[in-house]
């Protein structure tokens, strides 16, 4: 092999020898459950069904595409095209000698040792489908640099600022390509040979003393190209493949977060920093901190104090809704917190044990959570509701209450959080009840994840809905519009954005949002944190409220006794719950409480 | 040369006391009201702290002195804009009514919180949660008292900073009066249902004013009114149509649980415009989240409204401020306002020749 190959091959080997050290740490940290998960199932059904996703996501980017068409064009032609190189040289290469198991310099730089294959037709089809696709590549490498000055091209608001390491092999990435175009070029103008690429740039006026160095700069570019992946994000492009392929055969976090250990470690890695998640974060530009997830995970992949970043988000789960490689990113969030937090001790022992002796029985159990306390119109209205379509209920949180959970889980207290849940599971198994109602969201979420009751749990938007399919409940079509606010932990969380519209579309209008289901902001002030300063908070509400007042509702209604709360206090329009709109119509403005209107007619204005 | 003009937005007691001294000094006013009548928010109280004197007899003889001829009152008039010109402003009213002056004082006043916001005390959804102002109308039988007339001896709690120095709601200011008036309105209570308990939730008391110290030692030595450090945490109906309320009682660290036959919230001040500045006009618009009282141009030159000439502010469209406070904010901004009159070049041989 000629000497201009060795910086490729040094950097090739480096990078090869430390992503089988670092994997082999990463696997090292599986638990038993998970290394058998893992040989139970590799030989399986789910192995194709990975590889057909990595296709898709890892060298199609379909779910970019789905952000945007010219943002995932770039991330496409980028893998794909590198891919169909790596592909055809092999396969060329594989042709031409009749050996399969070449070295893999040969493939790379094979123009250099075979300018001139014979001009039969099939090489004619190699030498295009080569040329095609390193233009595939350099057509994306346009647009990566283009979007560095300009990223509005790529429908981007914001991007990652990056480390040197990762400005270091983003240069020599940006370097490979057309230093690979150039030493093919001049190597076709001296020797002839080449395709219509090569056809074109080859007339430029190489000096044959340039040919050679050419290729030793393509070498070096891929050398040091190699030699910095493993120490940056581009370590995302075997580790993602990696990743798909541990999650399809079922393998878990480990229950401690461990930043170079098990499934979480693959994780971590497997970030592009691509930074989709900024735009769609509703927090961005808020605080002094950017604690992003592109952010959040950076720190951690890089050992360094990640303690603000884990906390300061509120869990609205809007980047993992858009992140392209489907990172698990608020379970992550929440082992860091668990991490964070391991000195945090509450004491719940106080907490009543109950004794059942009988188990009263009825239709509907009604939990509302603490936050129905603060919205106790909600839980008024629910209950006539109930009342209307004679259901009968217990309220089983009416006298005192025991929170869910959730919020002590989302604060990594989530053992602590079990003698809470088992208080509460003791309350609601003390009842005969056909349903657990419950208004909000967050109780939703945790008890449907994390209880495992005996009957089943419905949100009360959907179980609203439920009752005016069964014609129990119904409201006659008034002229009034809605803008609904999906709540995070019931639209992301759990894809429920049709049941509360029905409901609404049958009482009134509900008009459409430039930012609404998947996308829907965040109200600002999520159970998540509660170190987010209130102020930060309150812009979050504001830009949320625009998007809601946008085609001037007479309503802003949402289904979340917390977002409902944060919203009321800063909207100019009213906000409702989706119950109490169906239990103030139809004249739902006479009927905001006759004592209310008039004081505000002889008071306030 | 005409005689100058004055106009003031709002007849409450700052416009009131403005426009009585301005017409002292021989100076035409024209009074602004959006209501029917002239008073504001002096009309709905019954008494007033610290001396229990009566509201009326108050407002009373204040109206009574805007009788004057240099005064004209324009009731039912909502000012939307002034508008700079030739030294002179011009104010627009929504029915589209223009007149023109050589100085604007504004005294719009505040609005009482809209306490439906804090939904967790149950205004609006328990008939026994009222607030402060509904209690004075009880006071003077304009209102109806939300427990049954055979109970002698009613249990009520007073929840003080109801809307104020709270972030939640953006109003991160004290409203100053309200810890007074709710010792007053105890004291009251007390003397129309001696048999009664009553307790003060409240952060911290701020007895600031000439009299008010004295007041509060009364409500607890004369009158055994409780007083109990720690906010509300939530109010919830109750058997026997009596409302159920959580706190703490921070200074003795305990939670603490009342069944009440009447639980009053001390609404904070809000305030009631927004100025929305332009290069050469004000629009007046209802204020959005956190958009609060108006700012002087500085703290000790607190009657100037920013660097608009010719524009004054008084009262509490500046923030929070006893009735007392308020009364010597108009007259001092009553005179600031002749100074500049006179200043103004082309008023100099008016005003010498009416002087």
């Amino acid at each position: 092999m000629h000497p201009f190959t060795i910086p490729f091959m040094a950097g090739f080997t480096m990078m090869f020898i430390v992503l089988i050290i670092r994997y082999s740490n990463w696997f090292r940290g599986f638990s038993t459950e998970n290394r058998k998960r893992i040989a139970g199932r590799m030989f399986t059904r789910r192995s194709i069904h990975a590889l057909n996703e990595i296709f898709r996501e890892s060298l199609l980017h379909l779910k970019i595409y789905k952000t945007n068409p010219i943002l995932g064009y770039m991330h496409m032609s980028l893998a794909f095209g590198w891919f169909l190189l790596i592909v055809g040289g092999k396969l060329e290469t594989w042709y031409y000698t009749g050996n399969f198991a070449n070295p893999p310099q040969y493939a790379i730089f094979f123009r250099f040792f075979h300018p001139v294959t014979e001009a039969t037709g099939i090489h004619r089809i190699i030498d295009f489908y080569m040329e095609f696709s390193l233009l595939v590549v350099l057509s994306g490498l346009t647009i990566a640099m283009v979007k560095r000055i300009r990223k509005q091209v790529a429908g981007m608001k914001n991007t990652t600022r990056h480390t040197l390491t990762n400005r270091l092999a983003l240069t020599f990435l940006w370097f490979i390509f057309p230093l690979r175009l150039l030493a093919e070029s001049a190597t076709t103008s001296i020797h002839g040979g080449g395709s219509f690429l090569t056809g074109i740039t080859s007339g430029l006026p190489f000096h044959p003393a340039v040919e050679l160095p050419l290729w030793w700069a393509y070498s070096i570019s891929l050398g040091v190209f190699f030699v910095c992946l493993p120490f940056s994000r581009y370590l995302h492009i075997p580790t993602e493949m990696i990743t798909i392929l541990l999650k399809k055969w079922g393998v878990e976090p480990e229950l401690k977060l461990k930043t170079n250990k098990g499934l979480q470690a693959f994780e971590i890695h497997s970030c592009s920093g691509c930074g989709i998640c900024l735009d769609a974060c509703p927090a961005i530009g808020v605080g002094d901190k950017k604690f992003q997830s592109v952010y959040f995970i950076n720190e951690m992949r890089n050992g360094k104090d990640h303690s603000k970043t884990a906390e300061l988000c509120l869990s609205c789960g809007s980047c993992q809704q858009a992140c392209p490689v489907g990172i698990q990113l608020e379970p992550l969030r929440i082992s860091a917190r668990e991490n964070l937090n391991s000195e945090m001790r509450f004491n719940h022992t106080y907490l009543p044990s109950k004794m059942i002796l009988w188990r009263e029985t009825t239709d509907v159990i009604l939990f509302t959570g603490c936050m129905g306390r603060m919205n106790p119109r909600t839980t008024q209205s629910m209950k006539k509701l109930f009342d209307e379509a004679g259901i009968g209920y217990v309220h089983a949180d009416e006298d005192e209450n025991i929170c869910c959970g959730r919020p002590m889980v989302l604060t990594g207290a989530s053992e602590q959080a079990e003698l809470m849940m088992s208080r509460n599971r003791d309350i609601i198994h003390s009842y005969n009840a056909k349903v657990l109602v419950t208004t909000c969201p967050i109780c939703y979420k945790q008890f449907k994840n994390s209880y495992k009751l005996n009957i089943p749990v419905v949100h009360h938007s959907m179980y609203i809905n439920q009752l005016m399919e069964e014609g129990k409940l119904n409201r006659h079509h008034s002229n009034l519009n809605f803008s609904y606010h999906d709540p995070c932990e019931l639209g992301r969380a759990f894809d429920c954005y049709e049941a509360p519209r029905e409901v609404l579309k049958r009482a009134g209008h509900v008009v459409a949002l430039s930012k609404e289901k998947e996308k829907s902001l965040c109200c600002g002030n999520n159970m998540g944190t509660i170190l987010l300063e209130r102020e930060n908070r309150q812009q979050i509400t504001d830009k949320t409220l625009m998007v809601l007042s946008e085609n001037n509702p007479d309503y802003i209604v949402t289904s979340c006794p917390v977002c409902k709360n944060t919203l009321s206090q800063q909207s100019s329009i009213p906000v409702r719950d989706i119950a109490e709109v169906l239990t103030d119509l139809p004249e739902i403005k006479q009927k905001t409480g006759e004592r209310l209107t008039a004081m505000r007619e002889s008071h306030i204005n | 040369m005409q005689q100058p003009t004055v106009s003031i937005i709002g007849a409450g007691p700052a416009g009131l006391n403005a426009a009585i001294s301005l017409a002292k000094m021989e100076i035409r006013v024209n009074l602004f009201e959006k209501q029917v009548k002239p008073g504001g928010q002096l009309s709905h109280w019954h008494t007033l702290f610290p001396d229990m004197y009566d509201a009326k007899t108050l407002l009373k003889s204040t109206i009574n002195e805007i009788s004057h001829p240099h005064i004209k009152l324009y009731t039912t008039v909502n000012i939307r804009q002034i508008k700079r010109q030739n030294n002179q402003w011009i104010i627009s009213s929504d029915g589209n009514q223009e007149f023109i002056s050589d100085a604007v004082i504004i005294t719009s006043g505040f609005n009482l919180f809209d306490a439906t916001k804090k939904e967790e005390y149950g205004y609006g959804i328990y008939p026994q949660v009222i607030t402060s102002l509904e209690l004075e109308q009880m006071f003077n039988g304009r209102r109806e008292w939300p427990f049954s007339k055979d109970i002698e001896a009613p249990k009520a709690g007073f929840v003080h900073c109801v809307g104020s120095r709270d972030t939640k709601c953006g109003n991160n200011w004290c409203s100053k009066v309200c810890c007074v008036k709710a010792v007053k309105q105890a004291i009251e209570f007390k003397k129309q249902f001696p048999k009664a308990e009553v307790s003060c939730f409240y952060m911290d008391l701020r007895m600031f004013g000439k009299g008010y110290e004295e007041l509060y030692m009364k409500a607890q030595v004369d009158f055994n009114i409780q007083f109990i450090r720690g906010r509300l945490s939530e109010a919830s109906p109750s058997n026997g149509n009596k409302v159920h309320v959580k706190a703490e009682d921070t200074l003795m660290n305990r939670p603490l649980k009342q069944n009440l036959d009447m639980l009053v919230l001390m609404v904070g001040m809000t305030p009631a415009i927004w100025l929305n500045q332009h290069a050469e006009r004000i629009d007046f618009e209802k204020p959005k989240f956190k958009q609060g009282f108006i700012n002087p141009v500085e703290n000790y030159q607190s009657t100037i409204y920013q660097n608009t000439p010719g524009v004054f502010a008084a009262g509490t469209c500046k923030g929070p401020a006893s009735l007392i406070d308020v009364i010597q904010d108009a007259k001092a901004t009553a005179f600031e306002v002749f100074a500049y009159l006179k200043k103004e070049k082309q008023n100099v041989e008016i005003l010498e020749k009416t002087t």
